[in-house]
Order: structure tokens, then C-alpha cells, then sequence
């Protein structure tokens, strides 16, 4: 039970994690799972079968755009996405609606706690 | 395994769409390129990403084609038999009018309508056969390959329709 709402809760998230990422700057697949993982403490060690679908999903939606970054020097040209304004929109109001989630949510878990 | 053949082996499992699999392929091939500039090599960037079933599997849960629906069948099997019989019109034209030469009249219709006769005896001759073309095998043609058109747009139509 614990993997099943473990997978869930992850699902529900990472969508707006990498809209949040992509906000600051444009990026490609590699660089965004080492920045999840780096950023949330190694907790989101994703592999590219996960990251992959939600980007297209994200790219299918109109929130995300993807191009092809001249590689520097000698390395190959990378495929980079970036967010586009309907993404930071949805960006926004994401993140307003994680706040209400997440305070309910943890208004009613953890209220034994806090007794 | 080289990177070719796991591109390649991810794409093969996954059996997604065409437009799926060119964005997938491009994405892989970066990534590639990418661990490697890390100084990575192949080997450790397939482990890393996983076994290719595994990573197929993915996608194959996001982007699998949705099971058919009942009018979407009914569609398909509408432009299959329109297809069929489009297929046996023309092969029945072809065998009657090279095999059997024009022995049912062909699309010409029935029997010579007349013969003319140009010429004299003692020249070229030319024999003119006329007959009256029917018109049935031409409608009855552009019905089946209506038949078929629409029965395809409709199946592309709902097929496009989430």
C-alpha cells in the first residue's frame, strides 16, 4: 500500500516540479533528473521512462516547448525544453493549488500530532 | 548493447506512435550525448536508463492506442468490404478484358451497337465498332469508392477524437 500512494503522490507532483524547474531556465532531459534529484535531496531519482511521458504530456498541453540548443565546443546539440506563458500560468496556479492541498492534507494527517 | 541497438530495442517494445517514437528517439539520442559529455560511458548510460523493456513500459502506459470502439470497428470493416469488392471489380475487368477478351462487353457494355466501314474493297479498310458504352459499372466504381472514402474519414474521425 505504501508503494501505491508512494507512486501517486510522486505522480501528482512531478508534473509541477519540472514546470517549476523549466521556469528558472530551458532544459534538457539529463540535466532535469539531475536537478530533481539534487534538489529534493536524492528523494526523486527519476529515470528517463518517467521524465519523458511528462514532458510530452506537459508539451502536448501547450505548457512546455522543446528546440534543439547549439551544443558548446565540440559536444552535440542537445533537445532542451522550455516553459512557455500558458506553462507559467499553469505554473502558478499550481503552486497556489499545492499550498491548499498540501495545508488541508497535513491539517488532517497530522492532527493527532499535533494534539 | 550499443546505443543504437537500445534506441532501437526501446522504440521496437514500446509501439507507440510514430510521432511519439521520432520525439522519443531524439530525447534518447541527447540523453546519449549528454552522460557522455559527463564522461559516461555506454554502458553505465544503459544501466542508468534502464532496462529498454522497462523504459518502454513507460510509455507504453501514457501513449498505448486506446482500444478500439464499437463504431470505430464497424468503420474499418465498412471500408474493408468496399475495399474488397473495389479490389474484385477490378480484377474481374481485367481478367475480362485480357483473358476473356471483352467477352461480357466490359465496361463497353453489351453487344457491338454497329459496324461502319471505311474504304473500298480494293483499299485500307478500316472497321469501326461501335457500341454503347453502360454506364452502371462507372456509378456502381464510384459508389464502392465512395463507400470506402467515407467509411475511412469516419474511422480517422472518431479515431482522432479522445
Amino acid at each position: 500500500m505504501e508503494g501505491r500512494i508512494e507512486r501517486q503522490l510522486k505522480k501528482g507532483a512531478l508534473e509541477l516540479m519540472v514546470l517549476r524547474l523549466l521556469a528558472e531556465r530551458p532544459g534538457y532531459g539529463y540535466e532535469l533528473l539531475t536537478e530533481l534529484a539534487r534538489r529534493s535531496g536524492g528523494y526523486f531519482t527519476l529515470r528517463e521512462g518517467t521524465l519523458y511521458p511528462i514532458l510530452y504530456r506537459l508539451e502536448d498541453d501547450g505548457l512546455l516547448r522543446s528546440g534543439w540548443s547549439a551544443g558548446a565546443g565540440r559536444s552535440a546539440p542537445k533537445k532542451t525544453y522550455e516553459i512557455t506563458e500558458e506553462g507559467r500560468a499553469a505554473l502558478a496556479k499550481g503552486q497556489a493549488l499545492w499550498r491548499e492541498f498540501s495545508a488541508a492534507v497535513s491539517g488532517l494527517l497530522l492532527w493527532e500530532e499535533e494534539r | 548493447m550499443s546505443e543504437k541497438e537500445y534506441i532501437r530495442a526501446v522504440l521496437h517494445r514500446s509501439r507507440l506512435p510514430r510521432s511519439v517514437r521520432r520525439r522519443l528517439r531524439a530525447d534518447l539520442e541527447s540523453d546519449f550525448a549528454a552522460r557522455r559529455a559527463k564522461g559516461q560511458s555506454d554502458a553505465e548510460i544503459i544501466a542508468a536508463m534502464g532496462p529498454a523493456d522497462q523504459l518502454a513500459a513507460g510509455f507504453a502506459e501514457e501513449f498505448a492506442p486506446r482500444p478500439r470502439s464499437g463504431r470505430e470497428t464497424a468503420a474499418l470493416a465498412g471500408a474493408a468490404v468496399f475495399g474488397v469488392l473495389l479490389l474484385i471489380g477490378l480484377v474481374w475487368f481485367v481478367a475480362e478484358q485480357l483473358i476473356l477478351g471483352g467477352l461480357f462487353g466490359g465496361l463497353t457494355g453489351g453487344p457491338v451497337g454497329g459496324v461502319g466501314v471505311i474504304g473500298g474493297v480494293d483499299g485500307p479498310t478500316v472497321v469501326l465498332v461501335s457500341s454503347e458504352p453502360a454506364l452502371w459499372p462507372w456509378i456502381l466504381f464510384l459508389l464502392l469508392a465512395a463507400g470506402l472514402a467515407v467509411c475511412l474519414l469516419l474511422y480517422r474521425r472518431w479515431r482522432n477524437r479522445d
